[in-house]
């Protein structure tokens, strides 16, 4: 299995957060989630792995060989894109265009006003043009994602993209990802950030979980969810089942939580249920444990 | 191919089944291409890994093998295996007739009876 | 496919307009502002007989007029990450290269604007006598030269507050020093030598402004 970034010992020193050292892979091909709550370092993550930010220390290698992001030819082939306030607020359609034209050499005038007409953006050449200010957050975040996925890349990275957009265009999300990557079958990779992968579970292959700035665990979602366990069961087990269990949350009826899987014989033979826990519920759990250990 | 979201048994495993039947049922010839794991993906709209799971699984049985570059091939069926399967399958489908037979209070020769009537619908 | 950056294709990725418009459009607005006011001020003077102001209050409101032109040119173009558009231009092929040629482009504006609006106003000089010398408009070169890398550098002072205060007292010294200055008759050798500093400085500040803001401003 080939990675497409790997991610060795990454940090980053601000006043008050200290990212790292982080430790991951992406693997090549998937779409990879990185799932944790505001403020874990998702974002400064992304950003130093795209050289929007400078790191303190660390490296990363992409597609197996690159280490120097600065370099034109790498960032040619990865296409970055932020969640809010990517483009200035003034620019429109047509000054889009131009500056991702200048920006790199694989932007595609006519995919993009593919994309624009698909997405219900308008036109670029149009005279009248809307400024970006004027859109709605939905509509900013799908000019954002027209204008990046104008680009013939290899790596798509997308700092939570899914946040401004409705269920619905969430939906066309996971559509877009699985186009995107069975356009250059297997050379293809997606990278997102999120706080709330259920609306992605559908499409999520790879997950990696960060919590206060450090990876707490990652791997195929199938993996994931056979080597963790989601039980729940009656209050009257709860007192038995809670040594067992990696997380845990109960209350006057009933009780629920995640277990690792060695202990799901144990756990069934309390007459609990055990069962493979969804995305969501796994990161709930993982995220919860992590917080609770700081 | 009909996958069900929303049931206990893992999207893979569906996958799997429906191929494996259309495999074993003659549907899919040996030689025949299976569509690549992130195509059948964007077409059933789940995840690549799902769908690379499924054929994973295939693999393992024999009955589908990945060409490196090329993608999934169904591999030539033996018959007389797949006769053994489909008499597996048999078995596994009359064992769970009886079973509703005993719980509906049904006898032997009220089986048989059904059974003939409906063997003799479909010829 | 690797095509590298021309200063003017830098300059239009960040704001939309080329070196050669944006020179256009600034100096346009720099004279039709110039020549209106001062009309309006001469036709006022006329009127009540006082015309020798008026060769002071062109040069007066043309300086002012330029140096406010510098003062947008180079105490702008920072684009902090946090601000929209920063994280996009940090993603661009060249990122870094691509800001600093930007930068470079925009001075470049800077000086032509200079050029232009001075050859303009001489030319304009000889055919409407104004009572002003050509050595003052040397000597308004050699100024605005050195108030080029002035601004270079308050670009780099930490306190904000405390550069848009100098940046404000610039303007006003402008104000009083021009009317004192169109004054000159005669260029002489330290002139010269003056100027020769000025031309070096600005190339100088405008790197070292470079430096500084890659160190604290870029990446962290």
């Amino acid at each position: 299995m080939k990675n497409v970034i790997e991610i060795k010992g990454i940090t980053k020193h601000y006043k008050d957060f200290t990212l790292g050292g982080v430790d991951a892979v992406i693997p090549c091909g998937f779409t990879t989630a990185l799932i944790g709550v505001n403020g874990a370092g998702k974002t400064t993550l992304i950003d130093i792995l795209c050289g929007v930010t400078g790191k303190s220390g660390g490296e990363a290698l992409y597609f197996g060989e690159r280490r120097d992001i600065d370099d034109p030819a790498l960032r040619n082939r990865i296409g970055y894109c932020s969640s809010m306030n990517f483009f200035p607020p003034n620019w429109t359609l047509k000054t889009i265009a131009a500056s991702m034209e200048l920006g790199f050499d694989n932007f595609d005038r006519a995919r993009f006003t593919e994309l624009c007409r698909r997405f219900k953006l308008g036109d670029p050449a149009d005279k009248k043009q809307k400024k970006l200010a004027k859109l709605s957050d939905g509509n900013r975040m799908r000019t954002y994602l027209a204008a990046v996925l104008s680009r013939d890349t290899e790596l798509l990275v997308l700092d939570e993209p899914a946040s401004s957009l409705d269920p619905l265009a969430r939906d066309m999300l996971c559509d877009l990802f699985r186009e995107y990557l069975a356009a250059r079958d297997g050379e293809r990779s997606v990278l997102f950030s999120t706080h709330n992968i259920s609306d992605m579970e559908n499409v999520t292959d790879y997950a990696v979980f960060m919590s206060h700035g450090k990876v707490i665990a990652q791997g195929f979602v199938e993996d994931l969810k056979q080597s963790y366990q989601l039980v729940h069961g009656d209050a009257a087990q709860a007192a038995k089942a809670k040594p067992l269990m990696m997380t845990f949350s109960g209350n006057a009826t009933s009780f629920e939580g995640i277990a690792l899987v060695e202990q799901a014989d144990k756990l069934r033979a309390l007459d609990t249920a055990v069962e493979a826990p969804t995305l969501q519920q796994l990161s709930v759990g993982l995220l919860r444990k992590a917080e609770q250990d700081e | 191919m009909k996958i069900y979201q929303n049931t206990n048994e893992p999207i893979y495993k569906q996958i799997a089944a429906q191929l494996r039947e259309q495999i074993l049922t003659g549907q899919l010839q040996g030689g025949d291409p299976l569509p690549s794991i992130r195509a059948l993906a964007q077409d059933l709209r789940i995840s690549v890994i799902t769908t690379m799971k499924a054929y994973e699984e295939l693999s393992a049985e024999g009955l589908v093998t990945a060409t490196k570059g090329k993608g999934y091939f169904v591999n030539a069926q033996d018959a007389q295996l797949l006769a053994e399967q489909h008499m597996r399958q048999l078995e596994e489908h009359l064992t769970d007739a009886i079973y509703s037979a005993r719980i509906a209070g049904m006898g032997l020769d009220e089986v048989q009876q059904t059974l003939a009537a409906l063997w003799n619908m479909d010829a | 496919m690797n095509k590298t950056l021309t200063l003017s294709q830098a300059v239009k990725l960040y704001t939309g307009s080329s070196i050669g418009r944006l020179t256009v459009t600034f100096t346009g607005l720099l004279f039709a502002q110039t020549c209106l006011t001062s009309l309006i001020f001469a036709v006022i003077s006329w009127s009540e007989g006082k015309t020798n102001r008026i060769s002071d209050f062109v040069s007066l409101i043309f300086q002012i007029s330029l140096m406010l032109t510098h003062l947008f040119l180079l105490g702008g173009y920072m684009f902090p990450r946090s601000v929209p558009g920063g994280k996009f231009f940090r993603s661009t092929k060249e990122g870094f290269a691509g800001y600093q040629k930007m930068r470079t482009g925009v001075l470049l504006v800077a000086i032509l604007i200079l050029v232009l609006s001075l050859g303009g106003m001489y030319l304009l000089n000889m055919a409407v006598p104004i009572g002003t010398s050509a050595a003052a408009y040397v000597i308004l070169l050699i100024v605005s030269l050195y108030m080029i890398s002035f601004l270079n550098f308050l670009q780099m002072l930490p306190d904000e507050g405390l550069a848009n205060v100098l940046r404000i007292t610039a303007l006003v010294l402008t104000g009083i020093f021009s009317a004192v200055r169109f004054t000159v008759q005669r260029v002489e050798w330290w002139h010269w030598l003056a100027g020769a500093v000025a031309l070096l400085l600005v190339p100088l500040s405008h790197l070292i402004l470079l430096r500084h803001y890659r160190k604290y401003f870029w990446n962290t």
